[in-house]
């Protein structure tokens, strides 16, 4: 033993004492080393109550064993440990008995030991103790002998009264527990306990007190001097009716290493069942007989999906089978008792019609003599692996197909060996024929890349190559029929356990259609976009709520905002809301999706732009709603819809004047032709010397001087009407204004009347001088025809400026009229108002042709018996 | 024997008024033939005809007249008629031709009839 010892000393480098200590303090011998000089180098616990049997001195380390120091010592022990110091002998064997109250003996040994490593020459002296036969047989009056065996047991002896305080107890106390004797005396036994087992100890000590003489056993846990709790083990008998004893006798060890050895064997068998009875998979242990020694709960669960018979331990796992199965089941497990671990797959449809796999697994038991003992059956679910299982045979094929559907070319490639494999699509989809050379095939398909991308394809494959990086790549392919294919190639490489690429695995796809679709649509998108920048018309796209989200520049420039501006514009706050057309508009578009129509929108600067409108209600492809409106600015539109307004206003006017004049001069000329018709109707052709026919030709001349007239009025008329772009010139007011007064200054003078004229706000317009003639002699004529006869005429012409128009106004305190009831007339041809004068009702009619025909306008006011003012609006020109 | 007792012209020119007198006379149309040279004239003379007379039993009415025209005219007597026993009957004597003065004549009940310048025997024969 001490052989194998200093082998493992050798190779695991422990130094030799430390060896030694290490040694003999695993063992109950009791032993002291020593050296060359007799100094005590160590010993241990048994050697000092060995010692302790002889000596009253104290055993030291570093003090030297002298030949007075042991008293009752035999000789012998000194003389032959100096015998084995001076290598006189190798080892020597004594007894030494104690002969005390009992007798003793101790069998001793002494060794030479040396340790060149530690530069150590001594001895070791071994006591073993050789009493406990005779110790037995002794009879146990002896008290000392109880006191040694006591003293020397590793038990702790304890003796308690009847109210269970310490009388006794033995000094392996202090080696159990730290405390002296005397700091456990006249204790109580409940005292240290730990709290949690004080009831348990409380009860085992009441039982102990009532059942004499009977040996009762608790395991507790008791503080120890560092205040460390530890299990114990005691014993305890009730001897207190015994006279020689009359105490309880308790003996305790310390099992702390056991309970913790315990506690971990029941946790983990706790942890094993819990795993056991939590795992979806079934245990079921048999034994050799085949029957069933133990199962889980998922095994009990399960059972009736593999079994006839409910799991039970201690009966056959050939009762839980059907009798067709027992001959399968037997040779199975004759494999297993061979030491083959067997699988096997059994179906079953549960109630809802869906079937379930389970894979079961047999396998053998090993004891630890390497015989089988036993079988382990464990059964899994494996329906969704069964499944994928199914699937990944099918794999194979559904990927051929989805290749095929997606026109997908496949191709693997070595790169150490250059070896290649190509789907037949592969060779379809680039239009290269299949060649049985590879070297000759991949140069061939190497010509066949587009030369602009033959660089950037040879880069992207030794980098996947090199650095098994994916690629994902378009190049351009020039097929075998001479067409020029856009090809998507996306690979990935494999790699072995060292990173290095072994296999590059590429798909094909031909997108040429689709780029050129994407080509197409971006051309569109362009073309769009540059519509949408360029366009005349706005353009606006918002969301449901408002939200402006583009908008192109003809809108901006169109209502004065910048993009960004108008971007963070609500498109309401662009209308003008309480206009009954914006309420149309929410209407209809709500109704139809779109509306088309004129609108106001609000310009930056406040003011409304008026506009055409054209929005659709349109989704996008997550189904969010935006209104795309156009919109064109109408403003010109409503100018010259404004001025087309005017304009039909103006020809129908003339039209309806040009009505009225006809229907006024024919009947003006019908008068005196009827007049006529009537005098010749009247004529005496019978007696011409009739005297009512000189009367008739009288009229008849007359007659023919009013026809005559009316003709020569209506030709001036027609001049004037027919020939409205009469030449302008400067006409100063003052000058026409004194040519005209020559004519009037008689009747005036005749009159008693007086004009004042006032032109030094204006006195020079662009105007006919004929026609402002005319038009001056009519007003002024008017003025003194129609005085009032109750005072002297007084006229006032003044002239002045607005922004459009030069104004003259002629003002007289003449007649006056009801303008409520000749309004219409006034200014109508051959209307006339007074009875009693010479007008022919023409004047009026042809001032106001003169002035219009020129661009102007003329009013009038007037009041009975008061006068009447005439202003004539000429023209401004530009 | 004459055709109807009085008949008043409304007519402001002269040479129509004297084809008419005649004209009316020689066909025996009416026994005294009353003219007035415009509306406001005519208005005057019926106005100071005695109260509970006749009124004449046929009006020649013009149209274009100064001061008062043949329209006024009609308006006017609408205010005065209650004063007769009974009521002319009024003819539009005129060389109108636009359509607004047919349908303006209809507003007027008292209105008979449109006769186109010149006044014929035919036209008077037609009066009964």
């Amino acid at each position: 033993m001490i052989n194998s010892l200093v082998d493992s000393m050798a190779s695991n480098n422990i130094s030799f004492l430390n060896f030694i200590e290490k040694l003999l303090s695993e063992t109950n011998t009791g032993w002291l080393v020593v050296d060359d000089n007799r100094k005590i180098i160590n010993f241990n616990g048994a050697y000092h109550q060995f010692h302790n049997l002889f000596n009253e001195s104290r055993l030291d380390i570093e003090t030297v064993l002298r030949d007075g120091d042991f008293k009752s010592f035999p000789d012998s022990f000194i003389s032959n440990l100096k015998r084995v110091l001076n290598r006189e002998t190798e080892k020597v064997k004594l007894q030494i008995d104690y002969l005390g109250s009992l007798t003793l003996s101790f069998s001793i040994s002494m060794v030479y030991i040396s340790s060149d490593e530690d530069n150590f020459e001594g001895a070791l002296i071994m006591v073993q103790k050789k009493e406990s036969r005779s110790a037995t047989t002794r009879k146990p009056e002896n008290e000392d002998f109880y006191k040694i065996l006591i003293n020397t047991s590793t038990s702790v002896y304890q003796l308690t009264d009847a109210a269970l305080v310490f009388t006794y107890t033995s000094g392996a106390i202090e080696e159990i527990l730290g405390y002296t004797a005397a700091e456990v005396l006249g204790k109580n036994a409940i005292e240290l306990v730990h709290p949690d087992d004080k009831e348990h100890v409380r009860d085992w000590l009441i039982n102990i007190r009532r059942q004499p003489e009977k040996l009762l056993t608790a395991e507790y846990r008791i503080k120890n001097k560092q205040g460390v709790y530890i299990w114990v083990e005691n014993n305890a008998r009730n001897m207190l009716s015994d006279a020689s004893i009359k105490a309880i006798v308790m003996s305790f060890r310390n099992i702390q290493t056991k309970k913790v050895a315990d506690d971990a064997l029941i946790h983990a068998e706790q942890r094993l069942s819990l795993l056991l009875n939590n795992t979806e998979e079934s245990f079921i242990l048999l034994n050799s007989r085949l029957r069933i020694v133990t199962y889980n709960k998922a095994a009990q669960e399960r059972s009736p999906f593999f079994y006839n018979v409910e799991l039970q331990s201690g009966i056959s796992v050939l009762d839980l089978i059907s009798k067709n199965e027992i001959a399968e089941y037997i040779s199975l497990f004759e494999q297993v008792f061979k030491g083959k671990e067997i699988e096997r797959e059994t179906k079953f449809v549960d109630a809802n019609k869906v079937a379930h796999v389970y894979s079961h697994t047999f396998r053998p038991l090993f004891n630890s003599q390497e015989d089988i003992h036993g079988v382990f059956i464990t059964s899994t679910e494996i329906t969704e692996r069964k499944k994928l299982t199914e699937e990944v045979a099918l794999h194979s094929d559904r990927l051929k197909t989805a290749q095929k559907i997606a026109r997908l070319g496949y191709v693997e490639f070595d790169p150490a060996t250059k070896n290649f494999f190509c789907s037949e699509l592969f060779y379809e989809i680039l239009g290269v024929p299949e060649l049985l050379d590879n070297c000759r095939q991949l140069s061939l398909l190497r010509n066949m890349v587009h030369p602009d991308d033959k660089e950037l394809v040879k880069k992207e494959i030794q980098d996947a190559i090199v650095h098994g990086k994916d690629f994902n790549l378009e190049f351009r392919f020039n097929s075998k029929d001479g067409l020029t294919k856009v090809i998507l190639a996306m690979g990935g490489s494999e790699k072995d356990e060292f990173g290095k690429t072994v296999k590059l695995r590429v798909t094909l796809q031909d997108i040429t259609d689709s780029k050129m679709a994407i080509l197409a649509l971006q051309t569109l998108e362009s073309k769009f976009k540059s519509l949408f920048e360029n366009s005349i018309d706005g353009v606006i796209l918002s969301k449901e709520d408002g939200d402006i989200v583009s908008a192109n520049p003809a809108v901006c420039k169109m209502l004065g905002y910048a993009h960004s501006e108008l971007i963070n514009v609500k498109s309401h706050d662009l209308l003008d809301i309480d206009s009954s057309l914006v309420a149309n508009m929410a209407q209809v578009q709500k109704d139809t999706g779109s509306y088309i129509g004129e609108l106001f929108l609000k310009h930056k600067k406040g003011y409304y732009v008026p506009v055409e409108v054209t929005s659709v209600l349109m989704k996008d492809g997550n189904g969010n709603c935006y209104l795309s409106t156009i919109i064109r600015d109408i403003t010109d539109k409503k100018k010259i819809e404004g001025e087309q307004k005017a304009l039909t206003e103006e020809l129908l006017k003339n039209n309806q004047d040009l009505q009225q004049f006809s229907f006024i001069t024919s009947h003006n000329l019908r008068a005196p032709v009827a007049n006529l018709l009537s005098l010749l109707s009247l004529y005496n052709k019978d007696n011409p010397l009739d005297e009512f026919n000189q009367l008739l030709i009288e009229k008849f001349e007359e007659a023919t001087q009013q026809l005559n007239q009316t003709l020569n009025d209506l030709v001036n008329v027609l001049v004037i009407k027919s020939n409205p772009n009469i030449e302008r010139e400067t006409v100063s007011f003052t000058d026409v204004f004194i040519e005209v007064k020559k004519n009037v200054d008689n009747l005036l003078y005749l009159q008693k009347g007086s004009i004042k004229a006032n032109f030094s706000q204006v006195d020079q317009i662009q105007y006919s001088r004929i026609h402002l003639e005319s038009i001056f002699l009519n007003m002024l004529s008017n003025a003194i025809r129609y005085s009032s006869p109750d005072r002297n005429p007084e006229i006032k012409i003044t002239s002045y400026k607005t922004e459009d128009w030069v104004i003259v106004e002629f003002e007289d305190n003449g007649l006056g009229m009801d303008l409520n009831r000749y309004r219409d007339r006034l200014f109508g041809l051959y209307q006339r108002f007074h009875g009693h004068k010479e007008g022919k009702g023409l004047g009026l009619y042809m001032t106001r042709s003169q002035v219009t025909a020129m661009g102007g306008k003329i009013e009038v006011e007037s009041e009975p018996g008061v006068g009447t003012k005439f202003k004539i609006f000429f023209k401004l020109q530009d | 024997m004459a055709k109807f007792t009085d008949v008043l012209l409304v007519e402001d020119d002269p040479i129509t008024i004297m084809v008419c007198d005649r004209i009316i006379k020689m066909s025996s149309f009416a026994e005294r033939v009353k003219s007035c040279e415009n509306g406001k004239v005519g208005i005057e003379y019926l106005s100071g005809l005695a109260a509970d007379c006749s009124a004449p039993t046929i009006i020649f009415l013009d149209i274009n007249m100064p001061v008062m025209n043949g329209w006024d005219f009609l308006e006017e007597f609408d205010k005065i008629k209650s004063r007769f026993k009974s009521l002319p009957r009024i003819y539009l004597l005129s060389s109108t031709v636009d359509p607004e003065d047919y349908k303006k004549a209809k507003k007027f009940t008292l209105v008979q009839d449109f006769i186109s310048k010149p006044l014929s025997k035919e036209a008077l024969q037609n009066i009964n």
